[in-house]
């Protein structure tokens, strides 16, 4: 019987059962194989995350190629794995869901094809998830919190400001305009000889600095932008450590940690606050891999208790990139039945607006 | 019951579903580059069902793991390993350049394939094909052009028929015509293609073997360690290798 057939039977089967809907999600976008089951969007059955990091952090980076090799070697090893730990057999997934953009196209490639071939020999519905739309529903795995909310997400990747309205629509406030956050924190983690990834060497050296050593400079984008930018706040410390190395100074390492960390969340905290004012937003979601930086997550606290909103963030765990997550965002479109054909493909980039 | 054959290393996307004995029902290829990611699994699903089958159905499964284009072969690999796994079928990889020479085992003479590895080098391998034998003279490599051209043109004996296949052959049989002058040279096929039907016969027999002597429990679970035959390094990985090489023979000086 033909694909389309028998994951129409299934959804229908599944919506008159009334039973827990249960999904298996596979993550494949950059440099983490997950999958995980989940039911019905908020409880963790399994997941599993195999880390390519240790291989990728003697190249200062994730290289795809390299990325792309190590996905395909442990993909099946991850599927197999959240369904025994969960359990379950495929015969009792009621969806297949995966990353399907943005990300690196080779590495998206791999989750993706895995995820049509068991959505096929299944015949269960597919749902192709928007990476970040899986960061902003890691809130909710960890803290139940619903739409509306504004989010900042933060990432190796990605810095932007959405708006999320009550039916789960997705809009864009502001994004960086070049570096991301993230980036910043690999780049300065690299300058300092720290190592990779940046953004948990950097936390900890900084917690020994004076984040008020030196005063690095915030971008201005003019007018009320809600966008980022990062480039300069990386070009101000460079240059910081190239004087102090020419004037044969010693590096302060964990005073310029600090300072260069206190001033990206300054300006994540400052742009979250406009938002949420403009928007009169009762919630702040933070989310992404920089979310799990205990300072941003302190900083954001105080942020809502002064604005008396109601801030969620994800379990620390839950920060980084993870199939979980995306199981939790693929529930709402399992619901509204917005499914994906088997011609689902990975894509580099695509605007999460349009999904 | 059906045996499933993709191959997905090649600019060809290639498909075939057999019977138990290997005899092909349906073989589909389709020369869509670049595209393999979106289409593999509909086309897979469009030709079961033209012969009556749904993925449900398949027992074996022979994939090509290369060489050739990188994330080209990760796709047919990772159909390969997910629907093993989900399924607890066997499964069994083939070199997609033996795949693509095995479409001459009934000429006689060399058959040599050349796909493109840029930079004036090739995924090489060649065969000595006699009265349906199919012996390897020349084993799987990246190579030179021009030094798997001389190492063919050592290995070919006077009067015998050479075969190319590759998207370099034609580039190849002209540039060294004059090493063999005393040979008709054919280019069978100045494309990289790899056709489904060639990957059941040749694996095949391999597979029917695995299915009859692996323990139920224990098919599938050898899927996960199918790793593709890229036949050289990422290029970060060659480049760390090297400066490491470069700096430990500094230490020992």
């Amino acid at each position: 019987m033909r694909w389309n057939e028998r994951m129409q039977q299934h959804y229908e089967e599944d919506i008159r059962s009334g039973g827990p809907t249960y999904i298996l999600a596979i993550e494949s976008s950059c440099d983490e194989t997950a999958a995980a089951v989940i039911r019905d969007g908020r409880v963790i059955v399994s997941s599993v995350v195999a880390s390519q990091m240790t291989s990728h952090a003697r190249f200062g980076g994730v290289v795809p190629e390299v990325a792309s090799r190590a996905h395909v070697e442990q993909i099946s090893v991850v599927i197999d794995e959240a369904l025994v730990k969960a359990n379950r057999s495929l015969e009792e997934i009621q969806a297949i869901a995966v990353t399907s953009c943005p990300g690196l196209i080779g590495a998206l490639f791999v989750g993706v094809t895995a995820a049509k071939t068991l959505a096929q020999v299944a015949g269960l519905p597919l749902i192709g998830v928007h990476h970040l739309a899986g960061h902003l529903y890691a809130a909710a795995l960890s803290d139940g919190v619903e739409p509306p909310f504004l989010a900042l997400i933060v990432s190796g990747g990605h810095t932007e400001l959405l708006h999320v309205s009550v039916e789960g629509k997705i809009g864009r406030l502001g994004k960086t305009r070049d570096d991301a956050a993230g980036e910043a924190f690999d780049k300065i983690a690299r300058a300092l000889d720290l190592g990779y990834p940046g953004g948990p060497l950097i936390e900890r050296l900084a917690n020994q600095g004076d984040p008020h050593y030196v005063t690095f400079p915030q971008a201005k984008l003019g007018d009320d932008s809600l966008d980022f930018s990062f480039s300069g706040l990386k070009s101000a410390v460079l240059l910081h450590l190239d004087r102090a190395k020419r004037a044969e100074q010693t590096v302060r390492k964990a005073d310029i940690a600090a300072s260069f960390q206190h001033a990206v969340i300054s300006v994540l905290m400052a742009k979250a606050k406009t938002a949420l004012q403009q928007t009169g937003l009762q919630t702040l979601v933070v989310a992404g891999g920089v979310a799990a930086n205990a300072a941003l997550r302190e900083e954001a606290k105080q942020l809502c208790d002064e604005l008396h909103v109601r801030l969620a963030v994800p379990d620390v765990w839950l920060c980084t990139d993870n199939a979980a997550m995306i199981g939790a965002a693929a529930y709402v479109r399992y619901k509204q039945r917005k499914f994906a054909d088997l011609t689902l493909t990975g894509q580099a980039e695509c605007s999460i607006e349009q999904w | 019951m059906a045996l499933l054959a993709i191959d997905t290393a090649t600019s060809t996307l290639a498909l075939a579903v057999g019977d138990d004995d290997g005899h092909v029902l349906a073989a589909w290829s389709s020369r869509i580059p670049k595209m393999h990611a979106t289409y593999v699994n509909p086309l897979i699903d469009e030709m079961l069902a033209t012969v009556g089958f749904d993925l449900r159905d398949i027992k074996g499964i022979i994939v090509g793991m290369g060489p050739g284009s990188y994330t080209g072969i990760r796709i047919g690999v990772t159909v390969a390993k997910v629907l093993a796994i989900a399924r607890g079928i066997a499964v069994v990889g083939q070199s997609s350049l033996a795949s693509a020479a095995y479409a001459l085992r009934l000429q006689y003479g060399l058959v040599a394939v050349l796909w493109d590895a840029r930079r004036h080098s090739a995924y090489t391998v060649a065969y000595r094909v006699q009265y349906g034998a199919f012996v390897e003279v020349l084993s799987e490599e990246k190579r030179d052009i021009a030094s798997f051209m001389g190492l063919l043109a050592h290995e070919v004996q006077t009067g015998e028929a050479v075969y190319l296949l590759g998207d370099v052959a034609g580039v190849a049989a002209q540039e060294y015509a004059s090493a063999f002058s005393c040979n008709p040279v054919i280019v069978y096929d100045a494309t990289a293609s790899v056709y489904a039907e060639n990957l059941l016969s040749l694996g095949y027999l391999e597979l029917h073997k695995k299915m009859r002597s692996l323990e139920v429990s224990d098919h599938g679970k050898e899927a996960h360690v199918l790793v593709p035959r890229y036949l050289q390094l990422a290029e970060a990985e060659a480049r760390w290798l090297e400066k490491r090489r470069g700096s430990s023979s500094n230490e020992s000086d």
